[in-house]
């Protein structure tokens, strides 16, 4: 069994099994795949990529030196029938080349897929129905952009992990398109101007997790859509203060929430979300959102198609570091805004639980 | 346009300057100034706690450890810390009759075990290491200020204006690494 024919199997083989579930015996049993292969999850191609460039190659030459010096003559008087010939070398390259192409990219996607499914498993996390955009938009600014479209693309849920710490979240992709609309002005050669609208549609993702907060009407971004809140706050932290803008409704509430424990791990986030933005909203929620797709298996993996690599990545617990740091980030203050004390004030006993006696 | 106009737009631009950087050493200084009061207002939560933990150590007759001595040390140690002046030394002192209170109350729990299995005494140690991250997160931020004001007075223009007008002097950072590394919240550290 050649190669080619090993890697077609194994997709097959793999996207079959998505198709019914997608647990962590299915990641072992992909990684035992992955190793099997014995070689890059790529097709090996490089032969149809020469052929496709030489005839290319071919193709053009061929055009080039006709255009210049003349088309060669032939069999019929005409040169008609070796233009014919470049051209089919021409469409034939283009063949070879999109096939190469296609193929790699299916393999890339592949690479992707896997990842994203082990992943998904590892973290536990189940798709949800998509929320209605309206419903966020309603308490977070996070969401107020885009003057085209705005959409939620998929929104999934793990549960709390008691043993962890780790509490329930949502993790979602906001996708928005901006729309920009330009006159251009064009004169053609005999001086008539004429004017037409350009339009141009500009694509941009955001990546967040959505938990239960402690505090609301709290807004600290390093890239976001104006506020509505009013007022301003600054913490003493200059570093913090270039990072961030930080708006929100009450300060006292807000001064609360700022320990100097959060003002440093936000720093920090900095470093390893990109442009990220914490908001409680006004319904009480926190969302904390950035630029980088969790789910890109880039993050983790360094070469680009080795099957033995993303054999480990997957034995490992499929890794998602983008969203291991925003989580801990989600921890961090949660334990810091949640009182010590909290079950103990609840039913006053304060004062008389003394330890046990 | 003439030679005085130009000369007056550069005149212009030059004081422009010299006051965005006098006023960035000002707020410089300022922003240290704040940096240090939070650093206080964290040690001073301290004071809170220290009044239940004597409790719990007396009624747990885990006193002969010597631990109320301590208890009473670190609660004088952060009385003395001043808000409106920046003494580095009084906070080293305070950090380490924290460390020495702290270390009791280990030895403490482990000695008594009824001690160590008070839900009293076990929020309380947590809301104590929250309060020992956060005194570190706020020394951390009163740091990064004197680092921040420090470059400003030392780095040309910055330094020739505050030569001249500001007249600051560098500000001392507090260089306890015990009290700083005290940090958990270093996002995806190994």
């Amino acid at each position: 069994m050649s190669h080619n024919q090993k890697l077609n199997a194994l997709l097959k083989s793999v996207r079959g099994a998505k198709a019914n579930s997608n647990t962590q015996d299915d990641a072992a049993r992909i990684v035992t795949q992955l190793r099997a292969l014995g070689g890059p999850i790529r097709y090996e191609d490089s032969g149809k990529l020469g052929s496709g460039l030489f005839l290319l190659g071919i193709g053009a030459y061929g055009h080039i030196l006709g255009s210049e010096r003349g088309y060669p003559i032939g069999p019929d008087g005409t040169s008609g029938s070796s233009v014919l010939i470049y051209n089919v070398a021409i469409a034939l390259a283009a063949c070879f080349i999109l096939f190469w192409f296609f193929r790699r990219r299916k393999a890339q996607k592949f690479v992707q897929e896997v990842y994203e499914n082990a992943a998904l498993a590892s973290y536990g996390l189940n798709d949800e129905p998509i929320p209605k955009l309206k419903d966020w938009d309603r308490n977070f600014h996070e969401f107020n952009r885009g003057n085209h479209s705005r959409e939620i693309m998929y929104c999934r849920s793990a549960a709390g992990r008691g043993e962890s710490g780790r509490e329930a979240y949502s993790l979602f992709r906001f996708h928005w398109v901006v729309c920009e609309e330009r006159q251009v002005t064009e004169t053609d050669h005999n001086g008539h101007s004429t004017s037409k609208t350009e339009t141009t549609y500009y694509h941009y993702d955001r990546y967040g997790v959505l938990v239960e907060g402690n505090f609301s009407g709290i807004q600290i971004s390093s890239d976001a859509p104006n506020s509505k809140y009013k007022l301003q706050y600054r913490p003493a932290s200059v570093a913090f203060n270039r990072l961030y803008k930080l708006r929100c409704v009450e300060e006292m509430q807000t001064a609360k929430f700022l320990k100097p424990s959060i003002v440093i791990a936000l720093e920090a986030a900095v470093t390893q979300l990109k442009n990220p933005n914490l908001e409680f909203g006004l319904n009480g929620q926190m969302c904390l959102t950035w630029e980088s797709d969790p789910f890109n298996v880039r993050t983790v993996m360094r070469s680009k198609d080795r099957a033995e690599e993303l054999a480990e990545i997957i034995e490992d617990g499929a890794k998602m570091p983008i969203l291991d740091v925003a989580l801990e980030l989600v921890a961090l203050i949660q334990r810091h805004t949640q009182s010590n004390f909290s079950a103990l004030n609840n039913d006053n006993t304060w004062e008389s639980i003394q330890g046990v006696k | 346009m003439s030679d005085t106009i130009i000369l007056a737009l550069i005149a212009v631009i030059g004081i422009v300057v010299l006051i965005w950087f006098y006023n960035q050493i000002v707020s410089g200084r300022n922003a240290i100034q704040r940096a240090w009061s939070d650093v206080i207002v964290q040690e001073r939560q301290k004071l809170k706690v220290i009044p239940e933990l004597e409790r719990i150590v007396e009624e747990h007759k885990a006193y002969e450890s010597g631990v109320l001595e301590k208890l009473t040390e670190m609660r004088a140690a952060v009385t003395q810390l001043a808000s409106d002046t920046v003494d580095t030394d009084a906070l080293k002192t305070a950090e380490s009759k924290t460390k020495s209170a702290l270390s009791g109350l280990k030895v403490a729990m482990e000695a008594y075990p009824d001690l160590k299995t008070a839900s009293l005494m076990n929020n309380l140690m947590r809301e104590i290491a929250d309060q020992q991250d956060n005194i570190a997160a706020a020394i951390r931020i009163f740091n990064q200020n004197v680092e921040l004001f420090n470059n400003s007075i030392e780095t040309f223009p910055g330094s020739a204006v505050n030569k001249r007008i500001n007249k600051e002097k560098r500000q001392r950072s507090f260089d306890d690494n015990e009290a700083a590394s005290g940090l958990s919240f270093r996002l995806g550290a190994e």
